[in-house]
């Protein structure tokens, strides 16, 4: 570790820190209903959206309408996307001809369902498989509405805190809409520039090809990159225009891209926890969220970049020089680009999973085990470290009426939170979500583990030699985990052989997608190829269990404690308010996702490091 | 026949979906009346 890596985290955080109250105020009051200085400009147009659709703005809706409304929503997106992504042969703005075919119908499913629900698991190749018409109105529509959705629900559950005696969490639509408008579109605005300002590409030209000094033929994707670009880390959806994601040179190309891309992907859910304690009258309550926060971003990568920057002993072992110098920065740099280092690297890292964002600026499966772990487990607290704009939110309010039902068990204290008591159905609901979560995650992380697709155990590839059994093995159930466009053809068989890496490393792999899916992250561990029918309805189905699965019981919970009376503070109550609260909050955070996962993470990344100590390599 | 199920599959999701909001609030309907 280095004082200028510990810097330009520090730095990194300062500003996360300045911007949370300015942000979050302003979108309390865009949430509240409150004039703000767009409203000239923003006004007319939002009006205008309401009368098209027939919205009415002052419509209350009760917790199970806001739901269906979510939930109709994001079908119907979903749904479209995957016409649009099945048909994009015939649809304008193709410049390289991309069809329908090269969208099967499991990975269009997979990639619309990944859209709709803010996850951007691409298990697709955009550059290589989506026209710019997918890009911008299939894909990248859903960068704001998915976050859109995400904010309206964090609100809806702010309410259920900051109303009384009442039926209403708010208008789904307004909220929506006002999210869009308000929240996101501005921030966007300011930030596409910058980025095109930086040199990331924003056109429609078709790809380039040039010649390489060695004489080779090269093509040059590029297109409406920065548009999507800036969208895709204000949104937390992560979701590239390239393969590479972040880490290729068009998409984030200097490290003052690098820094602007971190703090996009923190801003707005760090400004929400600021905005939950503006909307329930107590800043503090805000702060404290703020805090558990930042206790397990600063317990993230502090790990993660000790164990990056520390580096694989084995490679020291062979005499290679590992320590840093002026000439080279030591440690650990497989899969990290050498414009970013390895400081920037785990930072981005650690955003990325903590933020449920995704996006990645370098290859996560090339950390040593512990670096990892770190990814790994930042998926495992269900988006409560920041979080996705509005997820991060209503997760870490999701932990906090466990802290508060917990706290209650252990001292004796009556369970309330912000002046609501906390019953029954509140922690059954909270409990609920937390174990839906979890039960995606093992459920088919064992499945993809051991299920035993024909033909066997191994990959089959048909080449030549075999071409002649190709009918055989494509009509058998080994065509759940053909690998989808792959010339020559390839059979993986049991789900289990979809890994580059053997032993516990490719479990981790395993494991990592569909916490990532779950978690509605979307970054990929790499080095599993999940572009096979069955990882592609898989790891959707995983998708929407985590998203919406999760949403419903929490808007329940809303639903429930809009609907009580305030109780009055009395010496049995226990202040949430407080850094206490928040380091037991993080607390629990930690415990229960240790308790939950510590079976998985001993078989993944724990046996992995031990392995490597010894000298074994995955 | 393939994208008949993906999308149906994404239907009966919503369903799925609805059925749960139901079921939720029937659970809160039964802790209040406890």
């Amino acid at each position: 570790m280095t004082t200028n890596g510990v810097l330009q985290i520090l730095i990194f955080f300062a500003l996360v820190l300045l911007a949370t109250k300015p942000l979050g105020s302003y979108m309390a009051r865009v949430f509240s209903g409150e004039r703000t200085m767009l409203d000239p400009i923003l006004g007319p147009i939002e009006r205008f959206f309401y009368r098209l659709f027939g919205v009415d703005e002052h419509g209350d809706m009760p917790w199970t309408t806001y739901g269906f409304a979510m939930l109709m929503f994001s079908v119907v997106g979903g749904l479209l996307t995957y016409l649009l992504l099945r048909l994009q042969g015939y649809l304008p703005f193709n410049p390289q001809h991309f069809a329908g075919k090269d969208m099967s119908p499991d990975l269009a499913f997979n990639t619309a369902v990944s859209f709709a629900t803010n996850t951007n698991w691409q298990s697709y190749t955009p550059e290589a498989t989506v026209s710019y018409f997918s890009n911008m109105v299939a894909l990248a529509v859903h960068n704001w509405t998915s976050a859109a959705t995400g904010i309206a629900i964090a609100v809806a559950l702010i309410r259920g805190f900051a109303r009384h005696s009442a039926r209403g969490l708010g208008n789904f639509w307004v909220d929506m809409t006002r999210g869009t408008l308000y929240v996101l579109l501005p921030v966007c605005v300011i930030g596409v520039f910058l980025l095109i300002w930086q040199g990331v590409p924003q056109n429609f030209a078709p790809y380039t090809q040039a010649t390489t000094v060695e004489g080779a033929k090269q093509i040059i994707g590029q297109g409406p990159v920065a548009s999507q670009e800036i969208i895709k880390m204000i949104g937390t959806n992560g979701g590239g225009f390239f393969n590479a994601n972040s880490a290729h040179p068009f998409e984030n190309p200097t490290p003052f891209t690098n820094l602007l891309e971190m703090l996009a992907i923190f801003l707005i859910p760090a400004g929400l926890t600021y905005t939950f304690g503006k909307m329930v009258g107590n800043s503090r309550q805000g702060w404290t969220l703020f805090v558990a926060m930042t206790v397990l971003f600063a317990i993230g990568i502090s790990t993660c970049y000790w164990a990056e920057a520390k580096g694989n002993p084995n490679v020291a072992r062979l005499g290679v020089m590992t320590a840093t110098t002026p000439a080279q920065p030591g440690g650990n740099m497989e899969g990290k680009e050498t414009r970013f280092g390895i400081a920037p690297s785990a930072l981005f890292a650690t955003i990325t999973t903590d933020a449920s964002c995704g996006a990645v600026n370098s290859m996560h499966d090339s950390f040593t085990p512990i670096g990892g772990a770190v990814t790994l487990l930042d998926l495992m607290c269900d988006e409560t470290i920041f979080g996705g704009v509005g997820a991060g939110l209503y997760g870490i309010l999701m932990y906090a009426i466990i802290a508060v039902f917990i706290a209650g068990l252990m001292v004796g204290r009556t369970p309330e939170y912000i002046g609501k008591k906390i019953e029954k159905f509140e922690v059954r609901m909270a409990i609920l979500a937390v174990l839906i979560l979890f039960a995606s995650n093992v459920f088919f992380t064992a499945m993809a583990s051991n299920l035993n697709l024909p033909p066997g155990k191994n990959s089959v590839t048909i080449t030549d030699a075999n071409k002649k059994d190709e009918p055989r093995l494509a009509a058998s159930m080994a065509s759940w985990n053909h690998v989808n466009s792959s010339s020559p053809s390839v059979f993986e068989g049991g789900t289990y052989n979809n890994v580059n890496n053997g032993g516990p490393h490719g479990f981790t792999e395993i494991l990592y997608s569909y916490c990532s899916a779950t978690a509605n992250n979307g970054s990929a561990f790499a080095g599993i190829t999940a572009n096979t029918p069955y990882y592609n309805a898989t790891l959707g189905l995983a998708m929407l269990i985590g998203r919406f699965l999760m949403i419903i019981p929490l808007l329940a919970m809303a639903g429930s404690l809009v609907r009580k009376k305030v109780i009055p503070i009395s010496a049995g109550t226990l202040a949430t308010d407080t850094a206490t609260f928040g380091v037991l909050l993080a607390g629990v955070v930690v415990i229960v996702g240790a308790l939950e996962y510590f079976p998985a993470i001993a078989l993944g990344p724990v046996v992995d490091h031990l392995n490597m100590l010894v000298g074994k390599l995955f | 026949m393939q994208d008949a199920l993906f999308i149906a599959v994404t239907i009966i999701f919503f369903a799925v979906g609805a059925s749960f909001t139901r079921g939720c609030e029937k659970l809160y309907q039964e802790d209040s009346d406890a």
